[in-house]
């Protein structure tokens, strides 16, 4: 009995060093993601993030053209292309009449049609499965040094960041009154959201990425009040769901990326029903 | 001192505050009045130097903004985050101790004393989310109050609450008046303004008036501003009131059609709401 939950539960993450790559891959990457996340979502800019996930997509296509599957270049292209849409999104939205949302699907559309076709151009459609799903079953040794790097660096700058971040949030105007930080806070944070996504873009592709970030965020608002409490939760889900789409991708041959999704995607949907906050079952 | 020197502010191709000029001494207690759209706001903003003019500009004197105080209107933040009201009032002390410090044990009474003085200890652990709109408002002033600067601006302390929050929070006022404190509220009960206090700039882009309230609230002065309808009608009597759809060309004012009877009261903000 031992034994069988042993091979069923343990034995693929220790006998293969490519599950044990996935799973760090998955842990690094809910470290970061998830705590971006609990924030773009109470910034109401979920639909931000996943314009900018796609968005990353003809920058990396780009670095693929150049130089083949190289995780330097398409990193570099993905926060290039992400900095612009990010930006530009921005611009649009402000000086003219569109909605911020509308330009931003204008903007998601147009980046996943020209990545799309820049790597069904020069690549196989094994590379744009890769691109689309990610390859986090494949993690090498720079794209693990890559997500534990970019993790580091945005669990530092989000521990500097968190009341001006909190600030520009909850109070724009009074932050704006005390602090000069402001637009600093709005971009260094957009900036963490591109190099996350990018990071979410190597292991688990362009159209899977932003799970990471806004599913756990949306199933802990469904627990807590607390923000702290909210962004333990929320990794929490998501280190629980990276485990098992990886035993589920592993044991029943699903596609891992979407298995991972899809884990969380449940236990939203369990959330959604029962959450101690707002669930649909529990709202009296 | 505050000397505002003809200061014109424009948004992006409007004009929104047209060569204003007036002084705000030490220790005045002063209400911004005027309708909708009539740059109360942007002359809030102006004072904090975070709107650039296209002309003129705003003295201080010794003072810099460092010394200003800011008590946003309610509806500008977002009440659902969750952040405590305790997290929420130490916002004000972050100009003594940053972003990053711990509170000292002198940060640590002051927020005690600023909780006490707005009446709300006790919920310094609940969520703001949880807040009735009058203890929200309480809140604000406690974290006004936690910032301890010279000048105070308040934009609309006392839009929806009731009654006796608003002479709560007026007492925590006069209080700062007698600390010596500067204090500029944007205010839209004229009732309110005119019972406690003692100065106003009555605004529509232009400058109507300003000075000693008596003497700036009169009926003309209020009528150029844009408040004709209700400076003449301290009750509604609905049946035989004929609204005028004529206004002062200078104030941009979009009265699309005249007010059905409902609509009029005599609560000016209300009143705003419905002609914009």
């Amino acid at each position: 009995m031992t034994t069988d939950l042993y091979g069923l539960f343990l034995e693929p993450f220790i006998e293969f060093s490519f599950m044990q790559r996935a799973l760090w891959g998955c842990l690094v990457l809910s470290l970061s993601a998830t705590p971006i996340g609990v924030f773009l979502t109470l910034r109401k800019m979920s639909l931000t993030g996943d314009a900018m996930a796609h968005a990353i997509l003809p920058g990396a296509a780009i670095g693929f053209l150049v130089a083949g599957v190289s995780i330097t270049a398409m990193t570099i292209g993905g926060v290039i292309a992400g900095c612009i849409v990010a930006v530009l999104a921005g611009v649009v939205a402000r000086h003219t009449n569109a909605e911020e949302d509308s330009s931003l699907a204008a903007f998601y559309l147009l980046s996943l049609a020209s990545g799309v076709l820049i790597i069904s151009a020069k690549g196989s459609n094994m590379d744009l499965l890769h691109v689309l799903f990610g390859s986090v079953l494949a993690l090498n040794n720079d794209a693990l040094i890559l997500l534990t790097s970019i993790a580091t660096v945005s669990l530092v700058s989000l521990a500097i960041l968190y009341r001006p971040l909190v600030f520009e949030c909850v109070d724009p105007a009074f932050f704006r009154s005390v602090s000069k930080l402001s637009s600093v806070a709005h971009f260094s944070f957009l900036l963490l959201v591109v190099l996350n996504l990018v990071a979410g873009f190597h292991a688990l592709g362009t159209l899977m990425a932003v799970g990471l970030m806004i599913l756990p965020a949306a199933v802990a608002r469904f627990w807590t009040e607390k923000l702290g409490t909210m962004i333990v939760i929320a990794f929490v889900t998501s280190v629980i769901s990276s485990y098992f789409g990886l035993f589920l991708s592993y044991h029943a041959s699903f596609a891992t990326s979407p298995a991972i999704v899809l884990v969380m995607g449940c236990i939203y949907i369990v959330s959604l029903l029962i959450g101690k906050r707002g669930g649909l079952l529990t709202h009296h | 001192m505050i000397n505002i020197i003809d200061l014109s502010v424009n948004y992006k191709d409007s004009r929104a505050l047209d060569g204003v000029s007036t002084k705000i001494k030490k220790g005045d207690l002063v209400a911004v009045v005027g309708a909708n759209g009539a740059g109360k706001s942007t002359l809030l903003k102006s004072i904090m130097g975070q709107l650039k003019p296209s002309f003129g500009h705003v003295d201080l004197g010794q003072l810099s903004p460092k010394d200003i105080a800011y008590l946003p209107q309610s509806h500008q933040i977002d009440r659902k985050f969750p952040i405590t009201v305790r997290e929420f009032v130490s916002a004000g002390a972050w100009r003594r101790t940053g972003f990053w410090r711990v509170f000292s044990q002198t940060e640590k009474v002051l927020l005690q004393q600023a909780l006490s003085k707005v009446n709300l200890i006790g919920v310094e652990e609940r969520q703001i989310s949880a807040l009735s709109g009058g203890q929200f408002q309480r809140m604000l002033f406690a974290r006004m109050l936690m910032q301890d600067a010279e000048i105070l601006l308040l934009d609309e302390p006392f839009a929806a609450i009731d009654a006796q929050t608003t002479m709560d929070l007026m007492d925590v006022i006069h209080d700062c008046q007698t600390q010596g404190k500067t204090i500029i509220t944007v205010i839209h009960d004229l009732a309110l303004v005119n019972r406690f206090f003692p100065k106003v700039i009555l605004l529509a882009k232009k400058l109507i008036g300003s000075g000693e309230t008596k003497l700036i609230m009169t009926g003309e002065n209020l009528s150029k501003a844009g408040y004709q309808h209700i400076a003449y009608i301290p009750e509604p009597t609905p049946s035989i009131i004929k609204i005028e759809t004529q206004v002062d060309p200078n104030i941009q004012l979009n009265i699309k059609q005249p007010l059905k009877s409902s609509e009029i009261c005599s609560n000016p903000e209300h009143y705003e709401e419905n002609v914009s």
